[in-house]
C-alpha cells in the first residue's frame, strides 16, 4: 500500500462527493438546519445577558443525531455498490492499484468530505452564535464537532460494509436506511420498552448504549455540553460512577471501534467480492 | 487504555451478575458527597451518622442521620428486614440492634438529631463522659417519641 | 458601575451596623488603652498581650507570625496591620473568642486541626456581639463558627477551606444558635457548607460563595434576609429547610451542578419569598419539596430569571400553595418536572392577571397586551414518563424520545395531562433582575474559532478542485510504478508518425507468416500460463489452460461468447482469484496485482460511465501510473481527443470513448496491452481507425493480448490465435485456412425505419451474430443457410427493403 496513491484516490473521492447529489443534499440540509437552530438560539439569547446551552441549542444534537448517521450510512452504502454497478470500480481496479488502496482511498475521501460538511455546519452556526455571544466555552463547539465527525465516520464505516456486500446500489441503500432506523430509533425504543417491562439494570442500558454508535454519540455529546451525565438520570450517574475517568475514553472508544471494525470488515468483504 | 476499560467492563458485568445472585443482605456502599438521604433529600457526607435499611427483597434506603431513619420509619412504616448504623468512632457498619446509642445535644449530627451509635458499651460510655447525654439501646431509642429539634 | 455603588451602599450599611453594635463605652475603651504587639516589640506574644490588656483595650498587632491557639476571653479589640498571621499548626481551633464585644480584624488565621468531633475551626465565637472583620481564614476545617454568639458581625472575610475531599471538609461558616448575625461581603470558597441553624433574623448580603457543597444551608431558622449574593459552582446554591419567612432576593445562583445540583431548594419551609433572583445554568433551577408545610401560608416565587438550567422547576407532588408568577423561564432543557411523577395541584401560576414568560410558549398575542391569548401548557409525554420512571432519563435527547413526544402530539389519546397550565403567559421576558452580576465575556474567541472551522470546512472541500492537482501530485510525489522495458522501435502515439495508411500492408504479410508459427521465435516469454483453472461458484469457467505469450506477439483469445475469454484477461490482470500459475514478467497477478497491472494497459469492452471529465481522469491515471501529466496530454492530442478535455466522459461518442480508453491504457507506456472486445461497440469507421492504431502499436513492439469473436479483428491484428471453447483451449489452428473452411458470409439487410432494434434482438436470439448500424443490419450467415434471417423476420412481419451479400472476411 502506498500512501501517496491513497491520497490521490481520496482527493478524487472528495471531488466525486461534491458532484454527488446525495452528498450535496445532506450537506446543505446540515448547514441550513444548524443555521436555523442558531437563529433560534440567537432569538432567545437576545432576551438578556444570561446565555448558555438551552433547549433550542440542544436541538443541534438532535439534528446531528438524525442526519449524520443517515448521511454516513447512505453515502457509504452507495459508494462501492454504485461504482460496481456502473463498472467504474472495475476500471480503477484494473489500474496499478491494490484493492486496499482503492478501498482506503474511498473511505478516506468520503470521510474527509463528510467531516468537511460537519465542520462547515458547526462553523456556520458557531459563527452566528459567536457573534451573538455564548457563555459556553468555544472548546465545547470544537469537541462537539470532533465527536460528530467521529459519528459520521462510524456510520460511514458501517455503510461501507453494507456497500461491499450488496450487489446493487438500491439494495445497499435500502439496507443502510433500515440500519439507520434501527440504530437511531428502533433500538432505543426497544431498550426503553424492555427497561420498563423487566426493570433492566443501568448496566444493561450502558451496554446497549455502548453497542450503538448513535447512542454513544448522544451520551458523549451530552457529557460535553453539560459536563456530567446527571442529565441522564440514575443510569447516567451509574455510567459516570462505574466508568469514572474512563467514561469519555470508553464511549469515544466505542465510536472508534465501530469505525475501525466497520472499515476492516468492509475491506474483508470487499476483497472477497473483488477477487470473486 | 482500551483493553483496561474492556476488562473493567467485563469485571463489572461479572460483579453485577454475582451481586444479584447472593441472597444475603449486605449494608450498602454509600457514595459520600453524592447519595442523598431518603428522608430529607440532603447529600450524605458524614459516615459517622449515616444509616441504612433494607427490605427482604433487597430494596435499600439510606439516611444521613439515624434520627432521619427513625422519622422515615415512623412516617412511611416500611417493612424493613434489617437496619444498619455506623459506629461513631470506627465508622464501621453495625446492625442497629447490636449498637449502643448516645443521645446528646452536644453531638452535631447532620440533621441535628444528636444520635451517635457505638459498637461497645465502653466506647459509648467514654463518649458520654465527654459530651454528656443519655445512653440507650435500640429498643429504647426506637420506641422513644423523637421530636424535630426546634429553634429557641 | 452597579457593583461599585452596591459596595458603597453595603459599606455604609456595615458602618451603621458597627456603630449600633458598639455602644459608647466600647468606643471610650478604644480611646483609653492601645497596646502594640509585634515580633520585635517588648510585647511580642499575643497570649501575654491578651492576658495583660484591660477590658476594652485595643491590641495593635503588627505583621508577623504568631503561634496559635489564641483564646480571647475578655472584651478586646484586636486590629491586625500588615496581615499578622496566627497559625494553629494543624491542631485544634486557632482563635477562640469567649468574651462578648470582641472585635477581631485584619488577621490571617490559618491551619486548624481537622477533627470533626471537636469541630476544629479557624475562628470560633462563643459570646455575643463579636465583630469578625477583614480576616483571611485559610486552611481551616470550619472557617468562622458562631456558636451561641447572637448579634455578631462577619464582614469582608475571606474563608478558604482545607484541601480535603468535599464530604470530609468542614463548614466555612457555621452559625449555630446565634440570632441576628450579619454576614456581609465575605468570600467563601472550597468549603463544605455555609450554614445557619437555629438562628433567626440573619442577614446574608453581598457574599460570594463558590465550590461548596451547600452554598447556603438554612435549617430551623426564620426571617432571614438573603440578598445580592453570588453563589456559584456549588452542589446546591441555597437550601432552605424547616424554617419560615425567609426572603431570598437579588441573588445570583448559577452553575450549581454538583450532586443534587439545585439553584434554590425549599424543603418543608413556610412563607418563602424568592424574588428577582437570577437562577442560571444549575442542574435544577428551583426545587420545591412539600413547601409550605403549614396550611395557611403561601410561598412566593416572583420575578426570577430561571434560565438555561437542565430542569427549570422540580416539584414534588406534595407541593401546594406556591405562587409562581412573573418569572422568566428561559431555555431550560426541561421546563418543569414532577419528582417521582404525578400531578401538580394547587399551584398559582398567575398574579394580578399576569403569568410567567415561557421560552417554549408557542402561542400568540393578537391584542398586544403582553399576555398570550392561549394558555401555556407543558405536556411532553416523554418527560412525564421520565418523571415516573427516572431510569428513562437515560434516553433524553434521543430520537426515540422525540418520536414519543411527536406521537403524543399527533394522537390525543396519548397526550398526557399538562403539568403546568399558565392561563396568562407573558409574551416577553421580564425585566433583568437587579443582581450583582453581568455578562461581560469576550465573544471573539468563539467567533474566531467558528470562522476557523468554516475556513477549514471550505478548504477541505475546495482543495481537490484546484486544477491540475492530480498532475502536480503525480509529478511530485509518485515514482513511476512501471518497470519500462526499452521498447523496440517507436512506442504509442501512432497518429504522430504518419504511417497510418501504409502500416497495415506489410503487417498483413508478417501476420500470415506468424500465424503458422506459434510463438515469436527468439523473443522472451512475457506471459506464462500453466494449468489455469477458474470456477465461478461451482461453474467451471477455465479448465486447465496453459499458454505462453512472447514479447512482441499479438495474441487473440478467440471463441464464442461464454468461452471464458474475458475471464482469462481478468486472471492475467489479477482481478480475480484462480488456481494454477500465471507469471507476467515473472510476477504473479494473484500476489503482486498492482505491480503486474503497472506493466499492463487494459482497454475494457466499454469505458465505464465515469462522472469525471476526460482531463480529470487522464490526470489521475497519469498520476497513478507515474507519468508526467504533460506527456499524457500529448497522448490525448495524438488521438485527436484534446478538445474533449473538459467534457464528461458520458458525453463522448462510442468511438471517442474507445479511443480514450486506449489513451488511458497507454499512459505510462506499459509494455503489455490487454483489450477486451475492443471493437464490439464501434461502427465501421471507428473500428477501422482503432484497428489501425492497434496495428501500429503491435508493430511498435508491444505485447498485445485481446479477446474477440470477430474474424476481422483477429485477422488484422493477431500474430497468433488461441481458441477457447467451454473454457478449454481448442486445437491451435492456423487462422486463415480455418476461416476459409468455415467460410461465413455477411448479409447486409436494409430494414424499414424503427425495425432494426427488434430485428437484431430477434436474430441474436436465434444465434446469429448481428451488427447494427442505423437501419442497416449485418448478419453473419453460413453459406448454406443464407435465407434463414429473411424467414425469421418474415414470421414477425418485419419487411426487408434491400439486401446484399459479401464475404465476411472482406470487412
Amino acid at each position: 500500500m502506498r500512501g501517496s496513491t491513497v491520497r490521490l484516490l481520496a482527493i478524487k473521492e472528495v471531488r466525486d462527493a461534491l458532484r454527488n447529489r446525495w452528498f450535496l443534499a445532506y450537506g446543505v440540509s446540515l448547514v441550513v438546519l444548524s443555521l436555523a437552530l442558531a437563529m433560534f438560539v440567537l432569538a432567545s439569547a437576545a432576551y438578556g445577558p444570561a446565555t448558555g446551552f438551552g433547549r433550542t441549542a440542544a436541538g443541534i444534537i438532535n439534528v446531528m443525531l438524525l442526519l449524520v448517521p443517515l448521511m454516513g450510512l447512505t453515502l457509504g452504502a452507495l459508494s462501492l455498490a454504485s461504482e460496481r454497478e456502473r463498472g467504474s470500480l472495475d476500471f480503477w481496479l484494473s489500474q496499478p492499484l491494490d484493492a486496499i488502496e482503492v478501498y482506503l482511498g474511498k473511505a478516506l475521501g468520503l470521510g474527509l468530505a463528510l467531516a468537511a460538511a460537519v465542520v462547515a455546519s458547526f462553523g456556520a452556526s458557531g459563527l452566528l452564535l459567536g457573534i451573538a455571544g455564548s457563555h459556553r466555552s468555544p472548546f465545547t463547539l470544537l469537541l462537539l464537532t470532533g465527536l460528530t465527525i467521529l459519528l459520521g465516520w462510524a456510520s460511514l464505516a458501517i455503510g461501507l460494509c453494507v456497500s461491499a456486500w450488496a450487489a446493487r446500489a438500491t439494495t445497499a441503500v435500502s439496507i443502510a436506511v433500515a440500519l439507520w432506523l434501527v440504530l437511531v430509533l428502533v433500538s432505543s425504543l426497544g431498550v426503553m420498552g424492555t427497561a420498563l417491562v423487566v426493570r433492566l439494570s443501568p448496566l444493561w442500558l450502558l451496554v446497549t448504549a455502548l453497542a450503538n454508535p448513535v447512542e454513544s454519540y448522544r451520551i458523549m455529546a451530552l457529557k460535553f455540553v453539560s459536563e456530567s451525565l446527571e442529565l441522564l438520570g440514575p443510569a447516567g450517574l451509574y455510567a459516570q460512577d462505574t466508568l469514572g475517568p474512563y467514561l469519555t475514553a470508553t464511549f469515544l472508544g466505542s465510536l472508534l471501534l465501530w469505525s475501525c471494525l466497520g472499515l476492516g470488515l468492509g475491506f474483508l468483504i470487499f476483497r472477497k467480492e473483488v477477487l470473486r | 487504555m482500551r483493553p483496561r476499560v474492556l476488562v473493567l467492563l467485563g469485571i463489572l458485568l461479572f460483579l453485577a451478575s454475582c451481586g444479584q445472585e447472593s441472597g444475603q443482605l449486605k449494608p450498602p456502599e454509600i457514595r459520600y458527597g453524592r447519595d442523598t438521604c431518603a428522608q430529607c433529600g440532603m447529600i450524605i457526607s458524614d459516615p459517622r451518622f449515616a444509616a441504612a435499611a433494607a427490605t427482604g427483597d433487597g430494596t435499600m434506603s439510606i439516611f444521613d442521620d439515624i434520627g432521619d431513619l427513625l422519622a422515615y420509619r415512623k412516617k412511611n412504616r416500611p417493612e424493613w428486614a434489617v437496619i444498619w448504623v455506623h459506629d461513631y468512632n470506627t465508622q464501621e457498619w453495625l446492625r442497629a440492634e447490636d449498637a449502643w446509642y448516645l443521645l446528646s445535644p452536644a453531638i452535631h449530627s447532620p440533621m441535628g438529631w444528636g444520635i451517635a451509635a457505638f459498637a461497645s458499651e465502653e466506647a459509648a460510655r467514654a463518649r458520654q463522659g465527654e459530651l454528656g447525654g443519655e445512653l440507650l439501646r435500640w429498643e429504647e431509642l426506637s420506641s422513644r417519641e423523637l421530636t424535630l429539634p426546634a429553634a429557641h | 458601575m452597579t457593583a461599585m455603588s452596591g459596595v458603597a451602599r453595603l459599606a455604609a450599611l456595615a458602618f451603621t451596623a458597627i456603630t449600633v453594635l458598639f455602644p459608647t463605652d466600647a468606643a471610650n475603651a478604644w480611646a483609653q488603652t492601645t497596646l502594640t504587639v509585634c515580633p520585635g516589640c517588648p510585647l511580642n506574644d499575643l497570649h501575654t498581650a491578651v492576658r495583660q490588656a484591660p477590658d476594652g483595650a485595643t491590641l495593635d498587632v503588627r505583621g508577623g507570625l504568631y503561634p496559635g491557639p489564641l483564646l480571647i476571653d475578655r472584651p478586646l479589640t484586636l486590629i491586625g496591620r500588615d496581615w499578622p498571621i496566627i497559625d494553629g499548626g494543624g491542631q485544634g481551633t486557632v482563635v477562640t473568642i469567649s468574651a462578648p464585644d470582641v472585635r477581631f480584624e485584619g488577621f490571617v488565621v490559618r491551619s486548624s486541626g481537622s477533627s470533626h468531633d471537636r469541630e476544629d475551626s479557624g475562628i470560633r465565637v462563643q459570646a455575643p456581639r463579636a465583630a469578625i472583620v477583614r480576616n483571611q481564614v485559610l486552611d481551616a476545617l470550619f472557617g468562622i463558627y458562631l456558636e451561641n454568639a447572637p448579634d455578631s458581625l462577619v464582614e469582608h472575610n475571606l474563608i478558604v477551606g482545607k484541601e480535603l475531599p468535599e464530604p470530609v471538609r468542614g463548614d466555612g461558616l457555621k452559625i449555630w444558635y446565634s440570632p441576628r448575625a450579619q454576614v456581609l461581603d465575605n468570600e467563601l470558597h472550597d468549603i463544605r457548607d455555609a450554614l445557619v441553624w437555629y438562628s433567626d433574623d440573619t442577614v446574608v448580603q453581598g457574599n460570594h460563595i463558590s465550590r461548596a457543597r451547600y452554598g447556603l444551608h438554612f435549617m430551623y431558622s426564620q426571617r432571614s434576609l438573603v440578598e445580592r449574593n453570588v453563589i456559584e459552582d456549588n452542589s446546591v446554591g441555597i437550601y432552605l429547610m424547616y424554617g419560615a419567612h425567609q426572603t431570598v432576593r437579588f441573588n445570583v445562583l448559577q452553575a450549581n451542578r454538583g450532586p443534587s445540583g439545585y439553584g434554590l431548594a425549599l424543603k418543608e419551609t413556610d412563607g418563602v419569598v424568592a424574588e428577582q433572583n437570577l437562577i442560571h445554568r444549575n442542574r435544577v433551577g428551583i426545587y420545591i419539596d412539600n413547601s409550605p408545610l403549614s396550611p395557611d401560608i403561601e410561598n412566593r416565587i416572583i420575578g426570577n430569571w430561571i434560565s438555561y438550567n437542565d430542569t427549570g422547576l422540580l416539584l414534588t407532588p406534595a407541593t401546594r400553595r406556591n405562587r409562581i408568577a412573573g418569572n422568566t423561564i428561559l431555555e431550560n432543557l426541561e421546563t418543569v418536572a414532577v419528582s417521582g411523577g404525578g400531578r401538580l395541584v394547587d399551584l398559582e401560576w398567575v398574579e394580578d392577571g399576569r403569568g410567567n414568560f415561557w421560552s417554549d410558549y408557542a402561542g400568540y398575542d393578537a391584542d398586544r397586551d403582553g399576555i398570550g391569548d392561549l394558555p401555556y401548557r407543558d405536556e411532553p409525554l416523554f418527560e412525564s414518563m421520565t418523571d415516573r420512571y427516572p431510569i428513562l432519563q437515560f434516553f433524553r435527547f434521543s430520537l426515540a424520545a422525540t418520536a414519543i413526544d411527536l406521537a403524543a402530539r399527533a394522537v390525543p389519546l396519548f397526550r398526557p395531562e399538562p403539568r403546568v397550565t399558565d392561563p396568562a403567559p407573558l409574551v416577553a421576558p421580564g425585566a433583568w433582575p437587579a443582581v450583582p452580576w453581568w455578562s461581560g465575556q469576550a465573544r471573539w474567541p468563539h467567533a474566531l474559532l467558528a470562522i476557523g472551522l468554516l475556513t477549514l470546512g471550505a478548504t477541505g472541500l475546495a482543495a481537490p478542485w484546484h486544477k491540475r492537482l492530480f498532475g502536480r501530485l503525480g509529478v511530485m510525489g509518485i515514482p513511476a510504478p512501471t518497470l519500462r522495458p526499452a521498447p523496440t522501435g517507436e512506442t504509442g502515439s501512432p497518429g504522430a508518425n504518419g504511417t497510418r495508411g501504409k502500416q497495415s500492408a506489410p503487417g498483413v504479410e508478417l501476420r500470415r507468416e506468424a500465424l503458422l508459427t506459434p510463438g515469436a521465435v527468439g523473443q522472451p516469454a512475457v506471459i506464462e500460463v500453466e494449468h489455469l483453472t477458474k470456477y465461478y461458484g461451482k461453474r467451471l469457467v477455465l479448465d486447465d489452460l496453459s499458454f505462453v505469450v512472447h514479447k512482441g506477439e499479438a495474441v487473440a483469445l478467440w471463441g464464442p461468447n461464454g468461452a471464458g475469454k474475458t475471464t482469462v484477461l481478468r486472471c492475467l490482470l489479477g482481478r480475480t482469484s484462480y488456481t494454477g500459475e500465471i507469471h507476467i514478467d515473472g510476477l504473479s497477478p494473484n500476489r503482486d496485482g498492482a505491480r503486474v497491472r503497472s506493466r499492463i494497459g487494459y482497454v475494457p469492452q466499454q469505458l465505464p460511465v465515469l462522472d469525471l471529465e476526460v482531463g480529470d481522469v487522464l490526470e489521475l491515471v497519469a498520476a497513478l501510473r507515474g507519468e508526467p501529466v504533460e506527456r499524457s496530454w500529448e497522448r490525448l492530442a495524438s488521438f485527436d481527443l484534446d478538445h474533449t478535455a473538459s467534457m464528461p466522459i458520458r458525453s463522448l461518442s462510442g468511438g471517442m470513448q474507445q479511443r480514450l480508453a486506449l489513451v488511458l491504457a497507454l499512459v505510462g507506456d506499459p509494455p503489455i496491452l490487454f483489450l477486451d472486445e475492443p471493437t464490439a461497440n464501434l461502427d465501421a469507421t471507428s473500428r477501422e481507425e482503432l484497428l489501425r492504431h492497434l496495428q501500429a502499436l503491435r508493430d511498435g513492439g508491444r505485447t498485445i493480448v485481446f479477446t474477440s469473436h470477430r474474424h476481422e479483428d483477429v485477422w488484422r491484428l493477431a500474430t497468433r490465435v488461441i481458441r477457447l471453447e467451454y473454457g478449454r483451449q481448442a486445437e491451435p489452428r492456423v487462422l486463415t485456412p480455418a476461416v476459409s473452411a468455415e467460410r461465413r458470409l455477411a448479409l447486409s439487410l436494409k430494414l424499414e425505419d424503427g425495425a432494426a432494434v427488434a430485428a437484431s434482438h430477434l436474430l441474436q436470439a436465434h444465434g446469429f451474430t448481428v451488427y447494427r448500424h442505423d437501419c442497416l443490419l449485418r448478419v453473419l450467415v453460413e453459406p448454406d443457410h443464407k435465407a434463414e434471417p429473411f424467414l425469421l423476420l418474415g414470421q414477425v412481419g418485419i419487411r426487408v427493403i434491400d439486401f446484399s451479400l459479401e464475404e465476411a472476411n472482406a470487412w
